[in-house]
Parts: C-alpha cells; sequence; structure tokens
C-alpha cells in the first residue's frame, strides 16, 4: 500500500523543511529522485541526497530557480535520459514575504512571491504535462497552504494569494488533465516547524510557531514529515481516484478557527 | 509494509460492498477486525472469512446501527472480541430515490436514523474507552452527495451532509485527546448501489466526470486505510474525496 516503486518524482524545494522530509519518504515508499534546490536560500541537498539514497533511491540534483523555465526543463529532461521517466512532480518550492502595510508592497515585491510560488508551481508542471500524457499516468502535486484557500494571514497578502492561486490552478488542471490518466492535487500544511516557519522576519519565527500548538485541536504543531506522508498517499496509485482534491494537514487548525 | 499493524478495527455496514473491502483491506494491512451489519450470519461470516485468509482475526456481530440497544451490544461484543478498539469506521447506509414532495416521512426517518444517528450512537460507544487508551480514529464514510447534493436524494444528502458536520464536530471535541476524526466522501463508485442507475443517467453522469470513468471500491479503500494509520496523524476534521474530481474542495 502506497508504494511508489518504479516511479519517479521531480520535487521542488527540495533541500528543507517539507520539500526535503517528501524527498526522505518518496524514498522510502520506493522511488527515484530529481530534486530540484535553490543554493541562495541558504539549505544544502547533500544530507537530504545522502538520506535518500541511503534508503535505495536513485537521485540526481539541480540547482534551479523556479523562476527560470529552462533550469526546470533541464532537469526534467535529466530525469528521463537517466530514469526513464518523471511521472510524479511535486511543485513544492515558495517563500514567505511580511508585508506590514499592504499599500507599500511594491510590484517587484509582489511579483517575486507569485512568480516563486504560483508561477514556479506551473512552471513545474507544465514542463511534465506533454511526458505525462505520453505515458497516460502521471501525479501533479503542489504544496499549498491553508492561508490563502481557507483562512486569511495577515501581513502576508502575497503568500496568501498564491497559494489561493494555487488551488484554482489545481482544479482547472485536474479537469483538463483527467481523461489523460493524470491526477492534479495539493496539500495544505497549517502550522509546520521548517526553516520557512520558524523565520521570524517573514514568518512565525519560533516562539510564534510553539504558540500556536495550544490552539491546534491535537495540540501540537505539525512536522514535515506529516505534510510528506500525504504526498505519499496522493502520489501513490491507490489515490488513483483522487484528483482536484486538497488534503488539509493542519491539526484540526483552520476547523477550531485558530489564526 | 503493513500500515495498520495490530490495530483493532470495527467496520459497520461491512458485510458487502465498500465496508466489505475496508474491512478486507484493513485484514491486509494486518488489522484484526470485527464487522457489524444487519445482514444475516452467513453474508457477514463470507467478509470475516476473507479477513482470517489475511492471517487476522474476524469477528461478524449482527446489528442494526440505528439501534441503540443493538448498538450498545455489538460494540460491547466487538471491544471484547478484539481486547479493545482503535478504530471505527462508521461505513453503514442505506439510500433510496423520492423526489422530497413525494418522499414519505418514514423513509427519510429510516434513512437519518442509519446513515446520521447510527454514527452517533457507534461513536458514542466507543469514546469512552478510546479517551481511556487516549488514542483512537473515527472514519465517518460520507459521500459526494452531501457536499454537492442530490436530486431525489434530499434525504441522503442531508444525512451526509449531516456526517461531514457531526466529523468536524466530534473532531473539534475530541482530537485533543489524540482521537482523530475524519471523514470520507466518495464520488460514484461502482457498486450495488449504482447498477440500480438507469443506461441514461450513467452516460450523463461519466460525461460529467473530469476522469471519465466511476471509481472502483479498491479506490476508496485506501482513503480509509490513510485516515487510519499514522500517515494521517495530523489530519482530522478533513474529508477525504476519492471522486474522480467530481466535486473540488
Amino acid at each position: 500500500m502506497f508504494s511508489l516503486e518504479s516511479h519517479v518524482a521531480v520535487i521542488s524545494g527540495a533541500a528543507s523543511g517539507i520539500g526535503a522530509a517528501t524527498a526522505r519518504a518518496f524514498a522510502g515508499a520506493g522511488a527515484d529522485l530529481a530534486l530540484a534546490w535553490y543554493p541562495p536560500d541558504g539549505h544544502d541537498i547533500g544530507p537530504v541526497l545522502e538520506d535518500v539514497q541511503a534508503l535505495g533511491a536513485k537521485a540526481i540534483t539541480a540547482e534551479v530557480d523556479v523562476r527560470e523555465r529552462q533550469q526546470i526543463r533541464q532537469l526534467f529532461d535529466r530525469a528521463i535520459v537517466e530514469f526513464g521517466s518523471a511521472d510524479i512532480v511535486v511543485a513544492n518550492a515558495g517563500i514567505a514575504r511580511r508585508e506590514p502595510r499592504p499599500e507599500e508592497v511594491s510590484d517587484d515585491e509582489w511579483d517575486l512571491v507569485l512568480d516563486v510560488n504560483l508561477a514556479g508551481a506551473w512552471r513545474c508542471f507544465q514542463a511534465a504535462i506533454a511526458h505525462m500524457r505520453q505515458r497516460g499516468w502521471g501525479r501533479l502535486l503542489a504544496t499549498t497552504s491553508v492561508s490563502g484557500p481557507v483562512q486569511a494571514w495577515v501581513e502576508h497578502t502575497s503568500y496568501a494569494a498564491s497559494k489561493g492561486g494555487l488551488v484554482g490552478m489545481i482544479n482547472s488542471l485536474a479537469v483538463e488533465l483527467g481523461p489523460a490518466g493524470i491526477t492534479v492535487n495539493g496539500v495544505a500544511p497549517g502550522v509546520v516547524a521548517t526553516p520557512q516557519s520558524l523565520d521570524p522576519v517573514n514568518s512565525l519565527g519560533p516562539a510564534g510557531v510553539a504558540g500556536q500548538a495550544e490552539g491546534t485541536p491535537v495540540r501540537r504543531v505539525g512536522t514535515a514529515e506529516d505534510v510528506a506522508a500525504a504526498f505519499v498517499y496522493l502520489a501513490s496509485p491507490e489515490a488513483s481516484f483522487v484528483t482536484g482534491h486538497v488534503i488539509v494537514v493542519d491539526g484540526g487548525r483552520w476547523l477550531a478557527g485558530s489564526d | 509494509m503493513h500500515r495498520l499493524a495490530g490495530r483493532r478495527a470495527v467496520i459497520t455496514g461491512g458485510a458487502q460492498g465498500i465496508g466489505q473491502a475496508i474491512a478486507i483491506g484493513f485484514a491486509r494491512e494486518d488489522a484484526d477486525v470485527a464487522v457489524i451489519d444487519v445482514q444475516d450470519e452467513a453474508v457477514g461470516e463470507r467478509t470475516v472469512a476473507d479477513a482470517q485468509a489475511a492471517g487476522r482475526r474476524g469477528f461478524y456481530l449482527r446489528a442494526d446501527v440505528a439501534s441503540e440497544t443493538e448498538v450498545t451490544g455489538a460494540l460491547t461484543a466487538a471491544a471484547e472480541a478484539l481486547g479493545g478498539i482503535d478504530v471505527l469506521v462508521n461505513n453503514a447506509g442505506v439510500v433510496s430515490e423520492y423526489t422530497v414532495a413525494q418522499m414519505p416521512v418514514p423513509e427519510w426517518d429510516r434513512v437519518m436514523a442509519v446513515n446520521l444517528r447510527g454514527p452517533f450512537l457507534c461513536a458514542r460507544a466507543v469514546l469512552p474507552a478510546m479517551i481511556a487508551q487516549g488514542h483512537g480514529r473515527i472514519i465517518n464514510m460520507a459521500s459526494q452527495l452531501g457536499q454537492l447534493g442530490g436530486e431525489t436524494m434530499a434525504h441522503y444528502s442531508a444525512s451526509k451532509a449531516g456526517l461531514i458536520g457531526f466529523t468536524k464536530a466530534l473532531a473539534r471535541e475530541v482530537s485533543h485527546l489524540n482521537i482523530l476524526v475524519n471523514a470520507i466522501a466518495p464520488g460514484p463508485i461502482e457498486t450495488q448501489m449504482l447498477a440500480g442507475e438507469s443506461p441514461e443517467w450513467v452516460q450523463r453522469k461519466l460525461g460529467q466526470l473530469p476522469m471519465r470513468r466511476f471509481g472502483q471500491v479498491s479506490e476508496v479503500v485506501p482513503a480509509a486505510i490513510f485516515l487510519a494509520s499514522d500517515d494521517s496523524s495530523y489530519c482530522t476534521g478533513q474529508t477525504l474525496g476519492p471522486n474522480g474530481g467530481d466535486v473540488m474542495l
């Protein structure tokens, strides 16, 4: 159940947080991996690569800025040459920017967040579609968020807009690509302890993250592994009738009305 | 890797259809199972035999989930037989077709009693022990008709929408006690329920489905396994939709 044997996953933002945990979980489930990472973020793909290889996965890595279509294209081409396919995509790379006063957000600041979080995922999906159509099988997956699709996140309008936009993209592609055997889904994490959420400047910071446990029905903050497990399910052959769906992995926090 | 190793699960409406497949699927993931259904012993025992063929313990208990006394009796017996209950799957459900204008009141009441009162009674019966043991999973089998609404199925749609609301409310009530409550809202799945539809309906519905096909029971079972396993330990109050894209929520 939930085996990814003989599948090849391309994961963006794979050097840290949810992307790294998803790479490890996919390797544990038997997938081979093409891992995209962005060195200017200060993370290192090295330990992730060692871990997934220790779990038996064949893996390649590439420095990818998801704003650069050509870099994404090259990684897909390499994956197909090395492994014979690229039939699962986890569009996970994302950034958050604090915007204390919406009236002062510049077009460049807004565009950066939308370009990475929304258009970046679009480019990753786009790079895979023709190949998946040919195979008659594919899994397009994205990391969205509760912030945007179902909840507000004050001082983070661009982030919430990008994550809400992902859901519109997921749903539309799900209808369009369903007949081709390609499912399109997302995972919407709540508060999960990752380098991004632990950044006190642009996100919650360590105290902010820790403080969320109490208002969450399950009384803890999420882990990147919690999110990765939902991706494994959605990527697996057993999720073949699930499309246009977003699994919320938030310990019930949204339900409880915590903000 | 067996995802439900050592779990003890009760599945209502487990003698046939999706419930039967869940019971057998759970057993194949190394869970012991107790099946509750209104069907005759002979029908229920077939499911149990398949679960036992997977090398697990299986029990059949005949009970109507709409009856408080029968639920109490069956779940007490299930807990004794299994040595406790880790997972409850509220799957028992009934359906019929009437316009609201022509629906007999007893028919509305019957559907509500099985589909909504039943899960409440079963959850109520297992919760004290789940609270005492400090963990539990409750999985409610709703339907996408609880999200979409289905014409000539107002009673069924209302019962399933009610079950989704019940799922969320109970999740808020008990998740902090490590009891996670989630629902599954399948789309059109090839079961006995679908076999009764007209060819015209089938063609129209297939055209509406983004995947251009109905689902298989084997595509619903994994959602239940996911929600019963450690894989979903940060999911609560959720409604998973193996529905071929018919509803996007």
